[in-house]
């Protein structure tokens, strides 16, 4: 039966309600923990992350997807209690981002490895826990996939047929060699979201991707606000991109989400990107851009649903 | 105020339709969690009850009185959910049932700890009593209760939802009724007085004491539902002439419990005669119809007959027991909706009662 | 190998260091959470618990042994990030407090049930955290009722299994607690009779014959003095260092156990405790030391006790 695997154990797909599919508590790139200076002030982290998802929940979201991945400040316990004390379904990933956030200890690992390990996260628990995981996601760095990066894309790959877990890549630069990878190790597509689609903006190849049955993420929301960041885009262009998906027809392959860091270990300041903005500030800015509501909902509401949740076949293989 | 509460919101009592009066959706006693034989698959517990829900539905049922009370497993958001796919109205209930099963340690240890000492006793001391503060008492209930009513029902992770309670239940144990299930039973009435909610009673080998505690708080027979009245170990189709001959309802709402080791197990058969012997002597309007379904159950298995038993299985019984149409209409259809539909308080301190229940919030350092 | 469980994984007993042997972290009785009254705001009792612990360790304090059993408070990834932030090691129980406190599905399940439960979470981990209890917590209401009587019995057999301790809250019946315990088979070695210097309970005659027994008496109520708030354990400190003289004198120095009993917070009671006003494990260590020298016990002593009593007590063998 497809479900959701969050912090609490499984969820109905249909209770999964809106959701943010790419969200960050603390994220630091791998041996933060050793750098004194990125060490946070949990007690501050914790009520800011308890503020943030109130603030989404009470906007209407429900489903929240933590996609820091392995030794990228990935903190099962406290995921957990966050979790239980607000009352918003939180996600854990599994996965490493890229080159730079994979611990040095996994650098050996070679695709069948991370596939092993991807899939034990999935299935058994995470640690020495029995809490899952329950999505895989990946990336690269900018500039290129990497050897490390490519066994990881195709370990994630192989954990993902194996569980039938989604999986959500970063680094759209290498959109191309992704799909290549997916065709190799024959991965279906629709199981596909390929995140920071709003980070080198082409509508061609958002289109070429949803053509291929994958899903777009335009997962920055709000970033302009605040960043000084290259991609920073405006709201108002990544709502105009939403608008174009819808209107040529691929309103069901995209995801939003606003990439928020709520505690940005040891890498120069604040995040202050804030999955709430999702809702407050970037719906209206869609029905600005003359996205109807129902397109809204399904992209919120209706497309994670349908991709997300692990799905097994009746034969017990990916779906 | 003559709307119902249901899960997804006020309905007018004609939107009821067929009711069954007494179901659980997830249920188990508190502290299941932390049992190692309690498996809760919610993914798995949701496509379970909704596919009872559905059935219930299909058979021409509309509205599921789910009855597990504050600590059973109540999950409202859950719940909200399901009313909303399955079509199937929910209505949900506050307050407790028996001390074992169902009111947790917190509730009962009447001033060991809970001592209403420092910058608050004085608020909420109950005037002529001689606990130094309200915890502890039937008005510590009463208020529990009555914030549910009013406010909504407490939800997971420390939130309430928006979602009222429409009765309130209360209970006891076969032997005794305990300091805390008085406490329970006495706060229950309160609360259904000023709010105008029935009261769903169970326990029934108790039945006799429980009322006078119900009545004595001032709530009138016609407010009480009596259930259970078809536990095996305790039927006497007399005393349930006897009750709704004063006015209150009586529940036959073990409907498909028949085989043991269940205690109150009896066959269907019997209620059947039970049924028709009170319809037969004019009680058609005195009595609901229910199944006691369990949905999922959370560390104890789940019932073996769904939501569905009582239209597929039972009522075909009853009419070949010869109970007639008019009468099953009036059993599944008229008598929950006259149960259910609020009455004007009774209790006229409603009002300055409802600013009292607010509460007042911890005075927190830094906010 | 002997070594103590805590929440952060298994450690070395030496590694304990200087242990308050019964702390809550939180506690209260199962069914606040039902309970509107009593909810808070989780981020600040967060806040709190941190400093109180770091407060702590600032102190010299390393480990701690949060007696909150099941449905009592007892939260493994809460105590895991305390733990992980503080550096404090934090040891959980399995088990429970009186019978009194059970939580509603345990009630009417038999003492063999209890015990395989008790030693699934021993071996197994608590739920599905893969963390694994230190200890076994049990306890008796005002007298040892059949309900406590059955709760030591399954404890009994547990700790038999599984080579852990057993913390009975239980000074008032502590001979009774040893009688049922011994009469499972139990190593008294292995029992520590709880709340011996709680007003009321306070039996220096008691204490020797429970040391004499090989039992462990912890005086842990230190710092909890305020008759206004729980007038049925507090007490002058003067009275508990007096009790502690008398054991060294006695010489049982080796078969004692110090600590303060104090919630950093409390689930549903205790209104006016929660935020402010009351002392926590780092009073402890900052006041007891002063209110034993004045009676001629040095500080070296008290952290003697602190650090070598616990390490013989909680390993695990």
């Amino acid at each position: 039966m497809p479900h959701l695997n969050t912090l609490l154990g499984t969820l109905h797909p249909e209770e999964m309600g809106m959701v943010a599919v790419r969200e960050h508590i603390l994220w630091g790139s791998s041996g933060w923990e050793f750098d004194p200076r990125a060490w946070p002030r949990i007690a501050k982290v914790f009520e800011k992350s308890f503020n943030e998802l109130l603030d989404f929940k009470l906007l209407g979201g429900q489903t929240f997807v933590e996609c820091s991945g392995i030794g990228a400040g990935r903190d099962l316990d406290f995921l957990v209690k966050l979790t239980a004390v607000t009352g918003v379904h939180v996600v854990a990933s599994t996965g490493f981002w890229s080159d730079a956030h994979t611990p040095a200890h996994f650098r050996r690992y070679g695709a069948d490895d991370f596939a092993r390990l991807f899939t034990h996260e999935l299935t058994v628990g995470i640690g020495h826990t029995r809490i899952k995981a329950g999505v895989i996601s990946v990336g690269n760095g900018a500039g290129g996939m990497s050897e490390l990066e490519t066994a990881i894309y195709r370990g994630a790959v192989r954990a993902a047929k194996a569980t039938g877990a989604a999986l959500i890549t970063h680094g759209i630069d290498t959109a191309r060699r992704q799909i290549k990878i997916f065709q190799e190790e024959l991965l279906a597509l629709p199981r596909v979201v390929f995140g920071d689609c709003d980070r080198i903006i082409d509508l061609e190849r958002d289109r070429w991707l949803a053509g291929l049955g994958a899903c777009v993420a335009y997962d920055n929301v709000g970033l302009e606000a605040w960043s000084d960041l290259p991609y920073a885009m405006p709201d108002q262009w990544r709502a105009e991109l939403v608008a174009q998906m819808v209107a040529s027809g691929h309103g069901e392959s995209v995801m939003l989400s606003a990439g928020s860091k709520v505690a940005n270990l040891g890498r120069g300041g604040a995040h202050l990107s804030n999955v709430g903005n999702l809702l407050r500030y970037f719906v209206p800015e869609l029905e600005k851009a003359g996205v109807a509501q129902e397109a809204i909902r399904a992209i919120l509401v209706g497309n994670p649903k349908r991709v997300l949740p692990i799905q097994r076949d009746s034969a017990g293989g990916a779906a | 105020m003559s709307e119902i509460a249901t899960l997804t919101g006020m309905i007018a009592p004609e939107a009821l339709g067929i009711v069954a009066f007494h179901e659980a959706l997830l249920f188990g006693r508190p502290g299941w969690q932390h049992a190692p034989d309690a498996v809760f698959d919610r993914a798995e517990a949701f496509e379970r009850i909704l596919g009872e829900l559905a059935a219930f539905r299909k058979l021409g049922g509309r509205t599921i009185v789910e009855t597990s009370g504050i600590a059973m497993g109540r999950n409202v958001p859950m719940y909200r959910r399901l009313s909303e796919l399955s079509g199937v109205n929910i209505v949900s209930t506050t307050g407790f049932v028996s001390q074992e099963r169902s009111i947790p340690a917190h509730f009962c240890l009447i001033g060991y700890f809970y001592r209403g000492h420092g910058p608050f006793q004085w608020k909420r001391a109950i005037p002529g009593s001689p606990a130094p503060s309200h915890v502890g008492t039937k008005e510590y209930m009463m208020f529990l209760f009555y914030n549910e009513l009013t406010e909504g029902m407490a939800g997971p992770a420390m939130i309430r939802t928006t979602s009222k309670a429409a009765l309130v239940r209360c209970g006891s144990g076969d032997a005794e009724i305990t300091i805390a299930e008085q406490q329970a039973i006495r706060g229950a009435a309160m609360a259904a007085r000023k709010t105008g909610v029935p009261v769903f009673s169970d326990g029934v080998s108790q039945v006799e004491r429980q009322f006078e505690l119900l009545t004595a708080e001032g709530l009138p027979p016609g407010r009480i539902v009596i259930g259970h009245c078809d536990d095996g170990r305790a039927v006497d189709v007399s005393r349930d002439m006897k009750y709704a001959a004063i006015g209150a309802w009586i529940g036959y709402d073990h409907i498909g419990w028949e085989t043991r080791p269940a205690p109150h197990a009896m066959p269907d058969g019997q209620r059947a005669e039970l049924v028709k012997k009170m319809v037969d002597a004019g009680h058609a309007d005195r009595v609901v119809l229910s199944c006691s379904a369990i949905g999922y159950g959370l560390g104890m298995p789940a019932t073996r007959h769904g939501y569905s038993h009582l239209l597929e299985s039972f009522v075909p019984r009853l009419a070949k027991a010869g109970v007639g149409e008019r009468a099953l209409h009036t059993m599944l259809v008229e008598n929950p909706r006259r149960i259910l539909t609020p009455v004007e308080p009774t209790d006229k301190d409603a009002d300055r009662l409802h600013e009292f229940a607010q509460g007042f919030r911890l005075p927190m350092k830094g906010s | 190998m002997a070594h103590v469980n805590t929440v952060m994984g298994a450690i070395h007993p030496d590694e304990l260091g200087p242990t308050a042997t019964h702390e809550h972290i939180v506690w209260g009785p199962p069914g606040w959470e039902h309970d509107p009254e009593w909810w808070f705001h989780y981020p600040q009792v967060f806040a709190k618990c941190l400093a109180g612990l770091v407060e702590y360790r600032e102190l010299g304090g390393r480990s701690i042994m949060c007696c909150s059993g099941i449905g009592l408070g007892r939260d493994v990834e809460f105590y895991r990030m305390l733990s992980k932030y503080s550096g404090v090691n934090i040891i959980v129980p399995t088990g429970f407090w009186a019978a009194a406190g059970i939580p509603n599905h345990f009630l009417g399940k038999s003492i063999d049930y209890l015990s395989d439960m008790f030693v699934g979470e021993l071996t197994d981990g608590i739920g599905n955290t893969g963390v694994r209890p230190g200890f076994i917590k049990v306890g008796i209401g005002r007298t040892m009722t059949p309900g406590d009587e059955m709760l030591h019995r399954a404890a009994a057999r547990a700790a038999k299994r599984a080579g852990v301790p057993v913390v009975s809250h239980g000074a008032w019946e502590a001979l009774k607690v040893l009688e049922i315990l011994g009469s499972e088979g139990m190593d008294l070695s292995r029992v520590i009779i709880s709340h011996c210097s709680h007003g009321g309970a306070i039996d220096p005659v008691r204490d020797r014959k429970v040391a004499s027994m090989g039992a462990w008496i912890s005086y842990d109520s230190f710092t909890v003095t305020n008759t206004s708030a729980v007038t049925h354990y507090a007490h002058p400190d003067e009275k508990r260092a007096e009790a502690v003289k008398q054991m060294i004198d006695a010489g049982f120095m080796h078969r004692m156990l110090l600590s303060s009993d104090n919630n950093l917070f409390s689930l549903g009671w205790m209104r006016s405790s929660p935020y402010v006003g009351k002392a926590t494990q780092a009073d402890f260590l900052r006041s007891t030391p002063g209110k034993l020298r004045r009676i001629g016990i040095s500080e070296e002593i008290f952290w003697k006790i602190l650090t070598e009593n616990p390490k013989q007590v909680m390993a695990i063998q």
